[in-house]
């Protein structure tokens, strides 16, 4: 039997943060830390994602909380809340997989990537760039380390929004 | 967060500031709720947890479903099945947090690029070590040649704050002997008969 997985999705409730969980909590091997500062949002995805009866669902307000108790981090935070966020878990995501979304990519090209990188030196950073092609989304997913790649791979399997992703692992 | 780290590595290795500060990129911080496993039985254990805060413990359970405590492990103890770290083959043990938990962890990588770098990481390495074997060793003789209420007056007079923290049925299964067994071994040494 394997120890469940921890994943702290910090702000859950946003646009992304929401995705991710919706695809994840359908895989009783994890357990979800749903980070939200909107506390009925947060009830209503936790309501929603607990009818699939798959990951355990625990709702936490303080993304530094989540984030100690997590074994992997994803970012789905708006842009004017990433470095004040990156700041508050920067001391318990040492050492993690982090996984930043940033939806407001246009060339796939990581934007934020100095600020992340800057701001968690020590955590094992993976970027996913949303690329809007015309119609079509495509996640266009980014790192350095290779377990942590794959790893993001594996866990954004299954991920359609918006009449389907196509999602490609590159290096760095 | 570091505080306890840096003062148990400091009590046998000269640690200085630089040496502090690349421990901290090192580690990883994990909080654990009570009940919360660190590693199952059948996982390789990818790290040894120095624990913070908290209590843990270390067990297997055989074929009739009966746990066999290995070990506890409170603040500024080390916790994690070394065999497994070491070899990379799957635990035999189970580890979870009887309280909530806050571990620092560290990765057989990790551990190396320590030693690397603080070639003095190693004494406190060997020191832990020489620790664990003389507890073994002491730990297996009680087994062997020790009554019950021996067991028992040798584990409380030696880990004290572990005897006030967990429930007196995993101080039975830890020290080898049954629950009855241990109440009436506690009820001699109370009346002294």
């Amino acid at each position: 039997m394997a120890t469940r997985t921890s994943i702290a999705i910090v702000e859950a409730t946003e646009e992304w943060g929401a995705v991710i969980a919706g695809n994840l909590a359908r895989d009783k091997s994890h357990r979800l830390l749903l980070m939200s500062t909107d506390p009925e949002k947060l009830d209503a995805l936790v309501s929603k994602l607990t009818r699939y009866g798959g990951a355990e669902l625990e709702a936490i307000s303080c993304a530094m909380e989540a984030c100690w108790e997590a074994d992997i981090i994803v970012l789905a935070v708006e842009e004017e809340q990433e470095e004040m966020i990156m700041e508050k878990i920067k001391q318990v995501a040492t050492g993690k997989i982090v996984i930043s979304i940033s939806p407001r990519l246009t060339d796939g090209k990581g934007t934020s990537s100095h600020v992340l990188r800057n701001t968690l030196p020590f955590s094992r950073l993976v970027e996913i760039g949303i690329v809007r092609e015309e119609e079509a989304v495509k996640m266009v997913i980014s790192g350095e380390d290779d377990e942590a790649l794959l790893l993001a791979k594996e866990l954004l399997d299954g991920v359609e929004p918006d009449g389907g992703t196509k999602s490609t692992a590159t290096r760095a | 967060m570091y505080d306890l780290l840096f003062h148990h590595i400091g009590s046998k290795i000269l640690l200085d500031g630089a040496g502090k500060e690349f421990l901290k990129t090192m580690f990883i911080p994990k909080k654990l709720r009570k009940k919360q496993y660190l590693l199952q039985e059948g996982e390789q254990g990818k790290y040894m947890a120095f624990v913070n805060k908290g209590c843990l413990r270390s067990y297997s359970i055989d074929e009739e479903g009966r746990e066999h405590i290995v070990q506890f492990a409170i603040e500024e103890w080390w916790i994690g099945d070394m065999y497994s770290f070491l070899t990379g083959e799957p635990s035999d043990y189970n580890i979870d947090a009887l309280e909530d938990a806050e571990l620092l962890m560290i990765d057989r990588k990790a551990q190396n690029s320590i030693l690397e770098h603080l070639p003095a990481y190693e004494k406190y390495l060997r020191i832990l070590l020489e620790n664990n074997y003389v507890a073994t060793r002491r730990r297996l003789n009680n087994m062997m040649a020790k009554t019950a209420e021996e067991k028992y007056l040798d584990f409380i007079k030696q880990y004290p704050h572990i005897t006030q923290r967990v429930p007196q049925h995993m101080v039975a299964s830890y020290l080898g002997i049954t629950p009855e067994t241990l109440s009436r071994a506690r009820k001699q040494r109370l009346t002294g008969k």
